[in-house]
């Protein structure tokens, strides 16, 4: 290999497109979020970073920023949970037992979102099943509210975005060589204290992965969490589909957008640096 | 450091028997090597002495304790993978400590015996590493300090040096063979490689179809093979086999190989192996040679070997000292071959079948 074909000559192409078709569009709106938004004129001509000042000392939006990733954290924090034992069983399993449980994570991504997300709001409604049987079996008097707050979300999402996460660490744990668990029993180490020190930590990279790519997803989610949440309980992620969509307010629209993107990317760094941390530089 | 006994130790998936009847006993501080060709199951063996796979029946005993069904983590053996299987997240001392922190090991004496091990294989100075920044021979050394740093009653070894180059293997022997002396813990060896086995057991045990063909000593081994498996499995050998007629075995060719009476009776069908360094080559019309015809010599280094033909069909191969006078024949020239039948492996071809 030589000349233009090698290092960023051979990425180039698929660079070119990234750069044109990602980057260029998001940095062409960076102008628009530093303008003030006049309702029924457009935008005005000086530049201004009050749109940004505003979603970062307003309480309000405040409480959102923070609403969106205490929400991402539960439903990350969940997924991992549920998740790891399932593609455990799943990697250590017979190839039969394997292939049956792949097929049960994978075809709830078959349904359509917003069909899922209805199913949801039938189950989780004060009048919905759920309430309805527990008021019926006498175990409560009056409805749980499990819409149009944090409960809802983080069930709905937790349900959508369990796959990914399943799937990011079954490779994870089908990677961890089998003779280094068993040179762990052979120097008397419980099967415990094998999954605590051994399995755990080797599977890093891919909790990792898998953490963040449900807690993305998570905190960019529009769907769900406007089926669930209602028009009054907002995220960031229906809150910036108000400004452009409802108010029409694109400056400020587009300035927390601006401020999701940055929270999510130092969010990814810093867990990256914390599983380098955990698992010796494998992650 | 303990007796190690294997009472008609049985492993078998569905309707084969991978290890058949295994019985064997190896001394306090005896180095004994599993050898065998792939599929011979010593490596299952030595799975069933770490408690890495259960027995189908049959009985392991350290020490006079039965630890047929005991879990390995309370075995306290130490095991060194052909992998290396370190802990690939934790430091060279952090993978030395893991066995000794969990027999209770702690503080200063930890560092102390962490040190001792890692000395031990001239690792001291890498401590602070992680095993990918090391090169394979040294991981192997790591593996081998994990292993022994906590002084288990029983070493094991699953081929653990095949995966470095010739001459680090050949150093590693040696240390190996020096560490385990001055230990003086009971190990079991498994390995493919005959020369391997021969340099560092006290005793081996050559297995076939999970069954053992001949235990003992490396010389005994090489000298007197018990069944022609082991006559041709250890060393490199001419195979001749053909019906035994007035004391000599007919070959073909019109050859005939005269045989110590009583080696067989008059008329069976016997099989004769003959070492490639039991063949003298001497210039053509020697005393007691047979006449043949140098086809190939290839030169490898301190010794010559030549393949010759001595009748058409029937081929020899003899190995000689390169630097003696019968170092120097070229292909095409007439030579008498001295066959030494004395340390011939002659038996009946039916005995040796069940190798």
């Amino acid at each position: 290999m030589s000349g233009p074909f090698k290092g960023v000559g051979l990425a180039s192409p698929l660079l070119l497109v990234l750069l044109g078709l990602f980057l260029a569009p998001v940095l062409l709106m960076l102008p628009q979020s530093l303008h003030e938004y006049i309702p029924g004129t457009g935008t005005s001509e000086a530049w201004t970073l009050q749109n940004y000042t505003r979603l970062l000392t307003d309480d309000y939006y405040r409480e959102i920023i923070g609403r969106t990733l205490w929400m991402g954290s539960l439903v990350t924090f969940l997924c991992f949970l549920l998740g790891y034992p399932l593609a455990y069983f799943m990697a250590r399993t017979t190839p039969a037992w394997r292939a049956a449980a792949t097929l049960l994570v994978i075809f709830p991504l078959f349904l359509n979102l917003v069909v899922r997300s209805f199913g949801w709001i039938t189950l989780l409604a004060n009048r919905g099943v759920v309430n309805n049987l527990l008021m019926d079996i006498g175990l409560i008097d009056s409805p749980i509210k499990m819409l149009f707050n944090m409960t809802g979300l983080v069930i709905g999402l937790t349900h959508i975005y369990l796959p990914f996460m399943v799937l990011m660490l079954l490779t994870a744990i089908q990677n961890v060589p089998r003779d280094v668990e068993q040179a762990a029993a052979t120097l008397a180490a419980s099967k415990l204290r094998i999954f605590f020190t051994i399995t755990l930590p080797l599977t890093a990279p891919g909790i990792l992965a898998g953490s963040i790519l449900v807690f993305v997803l998570t905190i960019s989610a529009l769907v769900t969490p406007r089926l669930l949440g209602g028009p009054a309980y907002k995220v960031m992620a229906t809150l910036i589909y108000d400004e452009f969509m409802q108010k029409l307010d694109w400056p400020s629209g587009t300035s927390f957008a601006f401020i999701l993107t940055a929270i999510t990317l130092l969010i990814i760094w810093g867990a990256g640096r914390v599983a380098r941390k955990w698992s010796g530089g494998l992650a | 450091m303990a007796r190690l006994e294997l009472e008609q130790l049985r492993k078998s998936y569905g309707q084969v028997d991978v290890v058949d009847g295994v019985s064997l006993a190896i001394e306090e501080g005896e180095l004994v090597s599993l050898l065998g060709p792939s599929g011979c199951g010593k490596t299952t063996i030595l799975r069933m002495i770490a408690g890495l796979l259960e027995p189908s029946g049959g009985c392991i005993r350290v020490a006079g304790e039965d630890i047929t069904r005991t879990p390995v983590a309370r075995r306290d053996i130490g095991l060194v993978f052909q992998s290396y299987a370190l802990f690939p997240h934790m430091t060279v001392f952090e993978n030395v400590a893991f066995g000794l922190r969990r027999r209770g090991v702690r503080g200063g004496s930890l560092t102390t015996r962490v040190e001792e091990a890692l000395g031990m294989v001239q690792l001291a100075h890498l401590a602070d590493r992680f095993p990918r920044q090391l090169s394979g021979g040294q991981q192997q050394r790591v593996a081998l300090a994990r292993a022994i740093a906590p002084r288990p009653r029983l070493l094991l070894f699953d081929e653990p040096l095949s995966n470095l180059d010739a001459q680090l293997r050949d150093r590693m022997q040696i240390e190996l063979k020096q560490l385990q002396k001055e230990l003086g813990i009971t190990s079991v060896f498994v390995t493919h490689d005959q020369s391997e086995a021969m340099s560092i057991s006290d005793r081996i045990c050559i297995l076939a179809q999970g069954r053992i063909q001949q235990f003992s000593s490396p010389e005994a081994i090489y000298r007197d093979p018990a069944n022609a498996f082991v006559a041709t499995f250890i060393g490199r050998s001419n195979r001749y086999a053909g019906p035994l007629r007035d004391g000599s075995i007919a070959i073909g060719g019109g050859l005939a190989l005269p045989v110590r009476p009583g080696e067989a009776a008059q008329g069976t069908e016997v099989e004769a192996v003959i070492r490639h360094e039991d063949i003298g080559v001497l210039p053509a019309g020697a005393d007691g040679g047979l006449h043949g015809r140098v086809r190939l010599r290839s030169f490898i280094g301190s010794r010559v070997q030549y393949v010759a033909d001595l009748a058409p069909g029937v081929e020899i191969v003899a190995e000689v000292d390169a630097a003696g006078p019968s170092g120097g024949f070229e292909p095409g020239q007439e030579v008498a071959l001295k066959i030494d039948m004395d340390r011939a492996f002659v038996a009946p071809v039916a005995a040796g079948a069940g190798a």
